[in-house]
């Protein structure tokens, strides 16, 4: 398993295990003693993860050691061109399927804006991960680094 | 000049005149006037005409097929592709700036009309364009060389 896939697959599972925690949080808060913003506040903490990427996966030093190749190149670029059609799709959605739903003469609250920034994010991240490791199939045939 | 040059200058101008000026107009008029059908006509003629602006390329392709010249390299492949790739990651800063200018404009508790939501996909889609269109044109420089098709 090389570094993109170790990357790929840590962003899945904290994104994963943020999403999961958080909803059994404010389940549970809400069961005990109504809803407070504590349970975001988790969320937050917990994709706090995400910026230690740098730290715990690091490139290779020294000169001989390889970064990365043409093929991993590709499969990032790929991913990103993959993930940015994506996310246009899913905005044009997002935008027409808010004005269908809720009506032209109607408003929304301010913090949906926001709140569809850090999902489009979320959703960024997971669509990349996912393709960068479809694009490197099952098997682990040359990928190690 | 070649067809992917031509291409990025009828984005970059007529696209922008025929998105930015009606659009401009129509938010202006939705302004001032509140929702009526004149605004709304204008948008939904703005959203059909991008629509069609798409077609474009498809349409020049077809054009130029009986020519049997060859019009798109790999150089030219490779222009595409970052342009492109520029292009959407500007869309996203630009959906993370509207989001977040918004609620500082409005304020956290405020609310904002559902209007908002297709004038700020209609932004991205100029704005989409118009980068798209200038980074084609950047990366091909003022120099014309080996580009006539």
């Amino acid at each position: 398993m090389n570094r993109y896939q170790k990357l790929a697959w840590f962003n899945l599972i904290v994104i994963t295990a943020s999403i999961i925690i958080t909803t059994t949080a404010i389940a549970i808060e809400i069961h005990i003693r109504g809803y407070s913003t504590i349970g975001w506040w988790f969320f937050v903490a917990i994709l706090a993860l995400l910026k230690f990427k740098p730290f715990m996966f690091k490139k290779p030093q020294g000169q001989d050691k390889v970064v990365c190749d043409e093929r991993d190149t590709l499969i990032v670029k790929r991913a990103s061109s993959f993930v940015y059609t994506t996310f246009w799709i899913v905005f044009i959605l997002l935008c027409f399927l808010l004005f269908i739903l809720i009506g032209p003469k109607n408003s929304i609250p301010t913090i949906t804006l926001p709140l569809m920034a850090v999902g489009g994010a979320l959703f960024l991240q997971i669509v990349v991960s996912v393709a960068i490791l479809v694009q490197y199939g099952r098997g682990g045939n040359g990928e190690k680094s | 000049m070649n067809q992917t040059k031509v291409e990025a200058w009828i984005y970059f101008f007529l696209g922008l005149s025929c998105f930015l000026i009606p659009g401009g107009v129509a938010v202006f008029i939705a302004y001032d006037r509140g929702i009526s059908f004149l605004p709304v006509f204008m948008f939904a003629g703005i959203v059909v005409w991008g629509g069609l602006f798409w077609l474009f390329p498809f349409i020049c392709g077809k054009l130029s097929k009986g020519k049997k010249k060859v019009s798109f390299d790999e150089r030219d492949q490779l222009i595409h592709k970052k342009a492109v790739m520029v292009a959407y990651i500007v869309l996203w800063l630009y959906f993370v700036a509207v989001s977040v200018i918004a609620w500082c404009i409005v304020g956290p508790y405020g609310s904002i009309s559902v209007n908002v939501m297709p004038l700020t996909l209609l932004g991205g889609l100029v704005i989409f364009n118009v980068v798209q269109g200038l980074a084609t044109l950047i990366q091909y420089g003022w120099g014309g060389k080996g580009e006539k098709s």
